[in-house]
């Protein structure tokens, strides 16, 4: 589905060379009528809005929203692994699954950026696309979450990417995941925020170890904690 | 039958179940699963590299690389081992190293080159209009409306992507533009620590040098230079590697915390106690290295000078007075100044100790014909006579083959024996004065002071000389130095001490009070300190750290303790000496790296300039400050030659008179002065001295807030000035960037302070001098925040490159294991696109230029012999300005601008028509060039660069450095040994022929990292026998130190010297900063509030001095900003651990978590260097910006003695000698945070951040 890599091409940096094809990509996305209604309109709303908007304004909101800091970060394995060298490993399978469909990352971008994720979707047939897609939905739904938090027109996109899975991201998680942001500044937030949990009381499960899986047939990017 | 042949013999059906005794079990399952983790661990390859970070670590790693990408690393066991009797250096590295290589790939890599949006705009519209690049700029930067708009928004956010062609041409168009209308010294670049990936940092310093730009120290401005080190020993730093420490019988650790910041180098500090090693720490909290040792001495911060001054009281009293030992008077007599004489002068009624004598005060310069004004003389005990022994300075540059320490005359060779001491065969016994600064109040109470006198009288025994200008009073250094030390020579003297109970300076009853250690324990660890070194031949060590060389006074700690090495014999002895780890400065193959790094092999000589009085001038700090030479002089000074001076004055007569460096150089563009030159028909050099002793022509250092001085173009690489390093951090937001500061006092104007005498004033100062900032780096840093244009650089695993540290004897490599990510380009791959923009850019407004060059006089060349006697200073009339003697040299350059890329990307042909060489000794280099160019092949295309070797790539640079190099060239080595010999007179080629045939190449350290081989540049040998230790060869080769005496000198007989009262070591409070009083009460409003010690030790939680924003640092640390205090000062403010606290004083403010703990002392609060603005740091309610830095409460105050110059060791270096930039002795005010806001809006801002 074409509607795939549209998203992917609107989460990605604006640059004149795809901003002048809105227009294209206004029509697919109707033509397609992959995503549900109400998520289509919000999409073609954030494309009318970038076409109305000046450009270098629209890169200092996306270099401000995705270029530093974790917490909306396009790269899926950020949110899974952080800084754990489980991350190399990660990737590794990743990209041999792109290559068991014959597909070679051309550009300097790492396997796991969910631009390139989104055009590797858009290759695959619907019902795998859609499978495929649910493996990550906490990540998108939480970054979703937290654009909303920060009124972000971005939102929408990451909304869309929740609806067209079938799997339902998990939303007590999420909720938990993006009530810990740091926009929360009371002192018992912050408070709670740095405390050091006891090493082995309570949480076995987020044992780092945990995360050391062997590759399996799907992506591996599921949140597995 | 039987059954015999149905048995087999040598088979057995039943699969044997059990082997290795029952221990292990055979099984027969299916073993597939373990595909997986096969898998797991498979890999395409293994990379060495390591971390290119300033601990000093040089650790090797292995990267392991599948799919092109970096899945995981492991630390690297295959060192070359040391010997039988040593343990090995493997494995090496630390956990926190370990967490470094996520940088690779986390969110806080910096991905695309990065652009201030409105910079980009306005350069857009103008790009439009102009097609000269260059025309764009200048209108750019000429409109106030567009500059004002874009240095207000520093630190603000507001960036966008660039493309590397475009910033390229902006950044280029700039540097055109400003070395055509102001000068290419106005064009500055700041990168540390050039060993921790020395290609890196000589991309930058090659592309500059070579347009004429000025590349700016760092050892000086961190304040991890020591200036004790050039003051005494003639020599930057020179150390021992750590597995050095195992050879040592006793190791104090002295303000160094080993276990914490040297953590892959402390297993020799604890292997070495199994052999019987005592270990004692010297820290004023309870730290790790505390907890390590066996005993801990608690000296308060600050006071550590009088503790060694107590020990050297112990030792002198134990081991030369009451006592003796050979071993100790012999090694003081040959290697050590104790013997020189120096002539008393009568001053307000007191005998003070002047200079040395020369021979040139001798009738007939005791028939010396070369440099009598440089010889220093001793009392020769057999023949009576003065003499001048062998190895002075003036040997050094005139007598070849004299320069050694050799017990002889050096006029006819005969044997001597300098006496120490004039007790047995005085002519009398005087009073001599010493200055006591011990008794100074401080502001704050934590610093206790004495009521002793400000002068001291001891006697001393003296010796009466005819000189050829009338009869002199002499004495030997050694009786001063028993007389400062208080030590009774039984000379009923009633002002020394006869016991150690006595409270007179300098006895262990004396110190108590100022340092709160118990006077026994002094007395045991000097006496167990020394009583080692006696009977082991000086196996005593001290390793010491940034803790006590971050205060205004360092000198006279670190001097303390280099006197107590000294005269126990162990500086230059396995297992003994100084060992001071701050800084890495350890560049191995220096010599090689150095024509490269300054395009020494096109141009000389290079722009070079001491950032602490750049840092100091031109970001106004010394329009703040507080700190009058009447505070630090001397007692015994002539005040009136100081009248009407303050620090900032005291910096333009060092520059002047050629001490220091300059930059910018001068108020006008010196590609200009030099055509006005050639249009008066004089020389560039007459035209500019003309001009200066006219007054017509002005240093810019003389008005820093005329705009034609402003510093305008800064690059940064390697390094996060404004997040770690930045002394006066609020200072340089202000005016240097222009743009949001905590600034919270007054200038002088406002406060009708004394203005300078010989520095313009202007009322109205200046904000956003600097036109453009340049950061490269790998990830967002505080620095990247605040600049205009941001490129994004290699990892060290993404880069070819060379490292080296003073903790092992290896030379190891950072390697390119994958393709930089992203758009990311290796510092050498930047900065050489840069000179091909600079190349095409140029055309048409920068030719064929000529540059004048101000070059100040240098240590290591014979200008060093530049003012023998007195400070005389040419614009007073005292003397002729005779540039390179009395002032600077203003050289000639003649830069060739289209040919920038040519030369960056060959070796010039000077290095086979000049050759090569260091601290003083030059070789020859042709045979290295040709080897070069069959290596790294010829450059073919036609032009200047025609024929010469190529440089390239990376690797290109590297062998370059590695060919040229004596400790990785053996046949350099042996040249350069032969080179010494014969200054020295001596042989020392067998330091080197063993390895006359080693050639180490890039590729041979990625196969294991490689020994370096001993040469002449390093006090030390790198053999099979003893491990690396300073001074080792001034001592066995009998190689003179580069100093006046040529021996270690106790005594700087310098006029400042004298005048600052630091010719022998003293004790020296810390300084009043006065930066609580004038903001305390208006800021605080009579709420509870606790005035603080302001400590900044290297972190538990970074990489070092600059990795605090990892993920897994950040979770082991409080995540955040945070400050270390007392239980006991947490309740005088009602403060329990984790609260939020606020930091200030007239620098600026901090917000920050506290960490109450009782490891700190009261009356002290710490907060580790460099945790970044951007990681969770809320508003300062005070400023109303973020949080601020560690740096935003400091300013830098800068010491007069430290910008001594032409005169022997103290002459100028770069990173050498030169103003340091200290911020220990400052205090804050401390009270509880009641409003913790963020503001947060974007991530990218240092204003508006913290994700």
């Amino acid at each position: 589905m074409k509607t795939f890599r549209i998203l992917g091409l609107l989460i990605s940096y604006p640059k004149p060379e795809w901003v002048s094809h809105l227009e294209e990509c206004k029509a697919m996305l109707m033509q397609e009528q992959f995503l549900p209604t109400r998520q289509l309109s919000g999409v073609l709303a954030f494309i009318e809005e970038l076409q109305k908007a000046e450009l270098y304004g629209v890169q200092e909101d996306y270099v401000a929203t995705f270029d530093r800091g974790r917490s909306h970060s396009l790269h899926l394995f950020e949110h899974i692994h952080g800084e754990s060298r489980d991350r190399g490993q990660a990737m590794v399978n990743l990209l041999s699954a792109y290559e068991e469909k014959g597909l070679f990352i051309n550009q300097a971008e790492l396997p796991d950026y969910i631009p390139l994720f989104l055009e590797f979707l858009s290759l695959c047939p619907v019902d795998e696309a859609v499978a495929l897609l649910g493996e990550p939905i906490d990540i998108m739904a939480t970054i979703a979450a937290r654009l909303h938090e920060r009124n972000s027109s971005y939102a929408a996109l990451f909304d869309a990417l929740v609806a067209l899975s079938r799997v339902k991201p998990n939303h007590e998680r999420i909720k938990s995941v993006v009530a810990e942001g740091p926009e929360d500044t009371s002192l018992e937030a912050l408070d709670k925020e740095w405390e050091e949990a006891a090493a082995f009381a309570s949480q076995p499960g987020r044992a780092d170890c945990n995360t050391c899986a062997a590759p399996s047939n799907g992506l591996n990017i599921t949140i597995t904690q | 039958m039987s059954h015999f042949l149905d048995n087999l013999t040598y088979f057995t059906r039943k699969r044997p179940e059990t082997f290795s005794e029952g221990h292990g079990i055979t099984t027969g399952e299916s073993r597939d699963w373990e595909r997986a983790y096969r898998g797991r661990w498979s890999h395409d390859k293994v990379v060495r590299s390591t971390h290119g970070v300033n601990c000093t670590g040089s650790c090797s790693w292995k990267i392991y690389v599948k799919g092109g990408l970096v899945t995981w690393e492991t630390q690297q066991t295959d060192y070359p081992r040391t010997r039988t009797d040593l343990p090995n250096h493997e494995p090496r590295g630390c956990s926190r190293g370990a967490s470094y290589s996520w940088y690779l790939y986390s969110s806080a890599r910096l991905k695309y080159p990065m652009i201030r949006s409105q910079l980009l705009k306005s350069w857009r519209s103008l790009r439009e209009q102009h097609t000269d690049p260059v025309v764009a700029w200048q209108h750019l930067v000429e409109d106030e409306s567009v500059t004002s708009a874009y240095k207000a928004a520093r630190g603000l956010g507001g960036m966008v992507r660039g493309e590397w062609d475009e910033v390229n041409e902006i950044i280029v168009a700039a540097n055109v533009y400003t070395a055509k209308k102001y000068g290419p010294d106005r064009v500055i670049g700041f990168s540390p620590i050039p060993a921790m990936s020395m290609v890196s940092y000589a991309a930058g310093s090659r592309y500059l040098s070579l347009i004429g730009g000025v590349c700016m120290s760092f050892y000086d401005w961190y304040c991890d230079l020591p200036p004790s080190s050039p003051q005494v020993w003639g020599e930057q730093t020179d150390v021992p590697e750590s597995a050095d420490w195992y050879n040592s019988n006793y190791i104090i650790a002295w303000g160094s915390n080993v276990p914490q910041t040297r953590t892959p180098d402390a297993h020799f500090f604890t292997e070495v106690r199994y052999k019987g090693t005592k270990t004692v720490a010297v820290t004023p909290d309870y730290s790790e290295v505390a907890k390590l040792s066996d005993s801990w001495v608690p000296a308060r911060q600050g006071t550590d000078a009088a503790v060694a001054m107590a020990m050297g009281h112990v030792i002198l009293k134990e081991f030369y007075v009451d006592g003796h030992s050979d071993y100790f008077s012999n090694y003081v007599r040959q290697y050590s100044d104790m013997p020189f004489l120096v002539m008393l002068e009568k001053r307000d009624g007191h005998w003070v100790p002047g200079r040395t004598l020369r021979a040139s005060d001798f009738p007939g310069a005791l028939q010396h014909e070369r440099n009598p004004d440089w010889k220093p003389v001793v009392f020769d005990a057999g023949s009576r006579q003065v003499v001048v022994p062998n190895g002075t300075i003036g040997a050094r540059w005139g007598d070849q083959g004299k320069w050694n320490l050799e017990e002889k005359d050096q006029l006819d060779g005969r044997e001597i024996k300098p006496l120490l001491s004039f007790l047995d065969q005085s002519d009398e016994v005087l009073p001599v004065a010493f200055p006591y600064f011990g008794n100074q109040e401080h502001d704050q109470d934590i610093f206790a002071h004495s009521d002793h006198d400000s002068i001291l009288n001891r006697k001393v025994p003296v010796k009466n000389l005819e000189l050829a200008e009338g009869a002199v009073k002499a004495v030997t250094v050694y009786d001063l130095m028993l007389a400062n030390y208080g030590l009774d020579r039984g000379l009923d003297d009633p002002n020394v001490a006869q016991s150690y109970d006595d409270d007179v300076p300098y006895t262990p009853a004396w110190q108590e009070k100022i340092t709160g250690v118990k006077r026994e324990q002094i007395i045991q660890i000097a006496r167990e300190f020394a009583d080692t070194a006696d009977k082991t031949r000086g196996r005593s060590m001290v390793i010491l750290g940034a803790a006590i060389n971050h205060w205004y006074n360092m000198d006279m700690t670190y001097r303390g303790i280099m006197n107590m090495l000294i005269m126990c014999g162990c500086v230059g002895q396995s297992g003994g000496g100084w060992a001071h780890y701050v800084g890495q400065e350890k560049l191995r193959p220096q010599t090689g790296w150095l024509p490269l790094a300054f395009g020494l092999d096109w141009h000389r000589p290079p722009r070079q300039m001491n950032s602490t009085s750049f840092f100091y001038n031109h970001s106004n700090q010394w329009r703040y400050e507080k700190l009058e030479l009447d505070e630090i002089l001397s007692p015994l000074a002539e005040r009136s030659a100081w009248e009407n001076q303050s620090l900032i004055d005291c910096n333009v007569r060092a520059e002047r008179m050629g001490w220091l460096p300059s930059a910018p150089q001068l108020e006008e563009n010196p590609l200009e002065l030099a055509k006005k030159a050639k249009a008066a028909g004089v020389s560039s050099a007459d035209y500019v001295v003309g001009r200066l002793k006219d007054g017509s022509l002005r240093m810019s250092c003389q008005a820093p807030d005329d705009p034609r001085n402003f510093p305008r173009n800064l690059f940064i690489w390697r390094s996060n000035l404004l997040g770690s390093s930045g002394k006066g951090h609020e200072y340089m937001l202000k005016h240097l960037l222009g743009t949001k500061n905590g600034v919270l006092g007054k200038d002088l104007g406002q406060t009708g302070g004394q203005k300078p005498s010989e520095v313009e004033w202007v009322e109205q100062d200046t904000e956003g001098k600097l036109d453009l900032v340049v950061t490269l780096d790998f990830r967002m840093s505080t620095t990247c925040v605040y600049s205009d244009i941001v490129l994004p650089s290699s990892t060290w695993y993404e880069k070819n490159d060379l490292n080296t540290s003073d903790m092992h004897p290896f030379i190891h490599p950072l390697s390119r294991a994958v393709d930089p990510a992203w758009e990311s380009r290796s510092d050498w791959d930047i900065y050489k696109r840069l000179a091909k923009v600079y190349a095409d850019l140029c055309v048409g407004h920068l030719g064929t230029e000529t540059d004048i060059v101000a070059l100040p006089i240098l240590h290591d060349t014979p200008a060093e012999l530049g003012q023998p006697l007195d400070v005389k200073d040419w614009k007073k009339g005292e003397c002729d300005p005779i540039p390179g003697k009395t002032m600077p040299s203003y050289i000639e350059v003649v830069r060739d601008y289209p040919d920038t890329y040519k030369k960056f990307t060959s070796l010039g042909p000077l290095m086979s028509k000049v050759g090569n060489g260091g601290k003083g000794i030059a070789w020859n280099t042709e045979d290295e060039v040709r080897l070069l160019g069959d290596l790294n092949r010829r450059v073919t295309d036609e032009g200047v660069s025609q024929g010469l070797p190529r440089i390239e790539s990376d690797i290109d640079a590297a062998e370059v450095v590695l060919s040229l190099a004596p400790e990785t060239n053996g046949q350099v080595a042996v040249k350069a040994w032969q080179a010494l010999g014969k200054i020295t007179g001596r042989d020392h080629t067998h330091l080197a022929l063993p390895k006359h045939d080693e050639k180490i190449r890039f590729r041979d350290i990625q196969a294991q990292p490689r020994k370096i081989i001993s040469s002449p540049t390093w006090s030390g040998l790198e053999d099979e026998h003893v491990s690396y230790n300073a001074g080792y060869t001034n001592v066995h080769e009998l190689i003179p130190w580069r100093t006046l005496t040529g021996r270690q000198q106790f005594y700087q007989d310098h006029a400042w010297m004298r005048d600052f009262g630091e010719s022998l070591c003293v004790y020296k409070p810390p300084i009043n900063t006065k930066t609580v009083k004038p903001v305390i009460d208006e800021i605080g409003q009579g709420g509870k509030q606790v005035v603080l010690n302001w400590i900044t030790p290297h972190q538990k939680w970074g990489i070092h001095s600059t990795y605090s924003e990892n993920l897994l640092l950040l979770t082991l640390s409080r995540g955040g900003p945070c400050v270390w205090m007392s239980e006991i000062d947490a309740a005088k403010i009602g403060c329990e651990d984790n609260d939020w606290i606020e930091l200030y004083n007239t620098n600026g403010a901090i917000a920050a978590r506290a960490v109450v703990s009782q490891r700190v002392p009261e009356g002290m609060v710490m907060m580790y260097h460099a945790q970044e603005k951007i990681i969770n740091t809320p508003i300062s309610q005070i400023t109303g910006h973020r949080g601020g830095i560690h740096n935003s409460v400091t300013r830098a105050v800068v010491k007069p003695t430290h910008m001594i110059g032409g005169y022997a060791q103290l002459a100028y270096g770069f990173n050498y000698y030169g103003t340091v930039g200290s911020n220990r002795d400052e205090f804050v005010v401390v009270r509880k945070l009641e409003k913790v806001e963020w503001h947060v809006t974007t991530a990218d801002s240092a204003e508006e951040a913290a994700a």
